[in-house]
């Protein structure tokens, strides 16, 4: 009886230790809040939109919309932002083949951005449009236009995360992976 | 008491269910960093030192920090380039990024010429001045503010504090009382 009594117990202390884990990986969840009512967007309006690459060339986020595509906000001069790209470069290098796109949309000239390109290349298309971008993220759910912000679109146009502030890469790997292939 | 096999079964899934459920609503409603609008992280004020220096002053929340190398400053349409040895020290950063900063927290205070030496007046001998200012700033939460853009309508002859949107313009009736200067303001504050 008692010895039935400690397994439970101690099953119990097993569950909820994984349990505190779990929670603690996905600490960032915590902030994957629901879009806020300002976020009034659809995935009509996700596709088509357009924004310039470096060279000018219009690219339309519709050209991604069958894969799971993640939209990072960033700006050369923003600190934060510029440190998780190279996170951001192994997931398209890790993920890409899978289905994955990430897209960096600067808030920033297209001259910074070619002159950051040169020096820190990065393996995904960078549009800078530094008259557009922070309002379109707004429109995404960044009531405050902070950097960096990042969402993460599901094939079709459902925005299925969102984070202001750094994504760590132990966090976003679990994301994609559980919902690549959806 | 002895405790037989269902009770203790019956015990501990209560328990475990208490802890699932207690652990599982403070996740879903630990509550996002509260950030800041920037015009709040960073409170712009000024005044007219004199006729011809514009004194410049930010509070800078708890938490939050501006760039010196971020700030653009523009008189009457004309920009004013102030020289390091003309901002306050601050502090220094290193930056993952951009290397070695300096940063300001709290507070910073800046004096701007708004005359060339020698001269006493603005060329043009503007009366309103409107100052222009372009800085910018981060949270220690990891997330950073796009430019500020911000300007101040100033008037030679009135001393008073203007905020953004603010002019002291024909204010020199406008009751000084305690906020006849920026220290004042900050003491209030």
């Amino acid at each position: 009886m008692p010895r039935l009594l400690i397994g439970l117990i101690v099953g119990l202390v097993a569950i909820l230790a994984g349990l505190a884990l779990w929670l603690n990986d996905y600490d960032a969840a915590d902030r994957t809040k629901p879009l806020e009512p300002t976020a009034n967007v659809n995935s009509a309006v996700i596709y088509a939109t357009s924004f310039p690459d470096i060279t000018g060339r219009s690219q339309s986020l519709g050209q991604w919309q069958k894969k799971l595509l993640i939209l990072n906000f960033w700006a050369t001069w923003c600190a934060p932002c510029k440190e998780e790209m190279p996170l951001l470069a192994e997931l398209q290098a890790e993920f890409g083949s899978k289905g994955l796109q990430i897209v960096g949309i600067a808030v920033d000239s297209p001259l910074n951005v070619s002159n950051f390109q040169k020096t820190s290349p990065v393996n995904y298309p960078l549009l800078p449009d530094e008259g557009r971008a922070i309002d379109f993220s707004k429109r995404l759910g960044n009531r405050l236009g902070l950097l960096p912000y990042t969402i993460v679109v599901a094939p079709g146009g459902e925005v299925i995360f969102r984070r202001m502030g750094p994504v760590t890469k132990r966090e976003m790997s679990a994301f994609i992976a559980q919902n690549i292939a959806k | 008491m002895k405790l037989n096999t269902a009770s203790a079964a019956r015990c501990a899934t209560a328990m475990l269910l208490v802890m699932l459920t207690s652990a599982t609503s403070a996740a879903t409603t630990k509550p996002e960093p509260e950030l800041l609008e920037a015009e709040k992280a960073f409170q712009l004020s000024g005044r007219m030192r004199d006729d011809r220096t514009i004194e410049v002053r930010y509070l800078v929340a708890d938490g939050y920090y501006m760039y010196r190398d971020r700030f653009r400053f523009e008189i009457n349409g004309k920009p004013l380039k102030l020289t390091t040895k003309q901002f306050p020290p601050g502090k220094i950063k290193q930056d993952a990024t951009f290397g070695k900063v300096v940063t300001y927290r709290n507070s910073v205070h800046l004096l701007l010429p708004v005359s060339k030496p020698g001269k006493t007046q603005i060329e043009g001998a503007a009366k309103d001045l409107v100052l222009k200012i372009t800085s910018q700033g981060c949270a220690d939460a990891g997330v950073c503010y796009p430019p500020l853009h911000q300007q101040l309508a100033l008037a030679l002859g009135s001393s008073a504090i203007v905020t953004p949107g603010e002019t002291n313009a024909g204010s020199f009736s406008r009751p000084a009382g305690p906020a006849g200067s920026i220290s004042d303001l900050l003491k209030r504050n």
